[in-house]
């Protein structure tokens, strides 16, 4: 596939109990998608999704500071109380949204957001930690390690 | 103070250049590209628009007009007397298209050519308003 075009949906509950939809590709349209009709908002999305260790992985949703975007913000509480349902799915050259590949859907929870004078950066992290072989996590107490030390150098031997 | 373009005279010379698609390209080292779309509509169209030799309170007025937008900082739409001698197809093509609005993409620039009249010239782009 030489020719690729990609449309984030961005699902959004605020502490208000409210969802708000948005997309990024049909650029003034409001496109439906899964039932529910996306607006148009200029946001981009990076950061990593998933790693091997299932660790809390970062996301950034990069918007221009408009009045809808400080709303999302305020509603979720600084967006710490947000939780993000955010869809990643191909678009043909029609305009269709693509089943094949199937749309690829992941979960963040708000870890807050990040103002300039033009743009507001809402961070979220990956909802689930450490899936893994150490789950739960192992932690350093006294009654495994002995007296811990009061700062972060640890020195394990 | 209005914003309306100047719409009592109409332009000596007209360019006009289509909006570029948002794509990114990739190219490996192999020599292979791969392009990415972020979107489905068009953005920065140009249009140049050269009055010449036309009186100095005309010249004012794209003058005052440039100052009421904030120096490209407003948006506007355009009359349809920039766009004289063109079809009415195409007229409507180039004046609005979708969602596009004009702004001014550098200063007008005045020539003076005699006593009492002068050129002047006009650079604008037209971005898709949200």
């Amino acid at each position: 596939m030489s020719e690729i075009r990609i449309c984030n949906f961005f699902d959004l509950l605020t502490t208000t109990g409210k969802r708000h939809y948005y997309q990024n590709y049909f650029i003034a349209e409001s496109k439906s998608f899964l039932g529910q009709p996306y607006a148009f908002a200029p946001f981009q999305a990076d950061g990593a999704l998933a790693n091997l260790n299932g660790d809390n992985q970062q996301l950034r949703v990069l918007f221009p500071a408009q009045e809808l975007v400080i709303r999302l913000v305020e509603e979720g509480d600084g967006n710490r109380l947000s939780t993000l349902r955010l869809v990643t799915a191909y678009v043909n050259a029609a305009g269709d949204i693509q089943n094949t590949p199937a749309p690829m859907t992941d979960y963040f929870v708000g870890i807050g957001a990040t103002f300039s004078d033009t743009t507001v950066e809402l961070r979220f992290r990956s909802s689930m930690d450490s899936v893994g072989a150490s789950f739960p996590a192992r932690t350093l107490t006294v009654d495994n390690v002995g007296i811990l030390p009061l700062n972060a150098d640890l020195s394990l031997r | 103070m209005s914003e309306t373009f100047p719409s009592s005279i109409t332009p000596s010379k007209r360019d006009f250049t289509l909006g570029q698609y948002p794509t990114r390209v990739y190219r490996s080292l192999a020599g292979t590209t791969v392009k990415r779309s972020y979107g489905n509509k068009p953005h920065s169209y140009q249009l140049t628009l050269q009055y010449e030799n036309i009186a100095d309170d005309k010249v004012l007025e794209f003058i005052n007009h440039y100052n009421t937008t904030g120096g490209g900082f407003s948006r506007f739409a355009l009359p349809t007397k920039v766009f004289s001698g063109m079809s009415t197809g195409l007229t409507a093509t180039v004046q609005a298209p979708y969602n596009i609005r004009w702004e001014y993409s550098s200063p007008p620039k005045v020539q003076s050519v005699y006593r009492g009249i002068s050129t002047v010239s006009i650079d604008l782009t037209g971005e898709i308003n949200v």
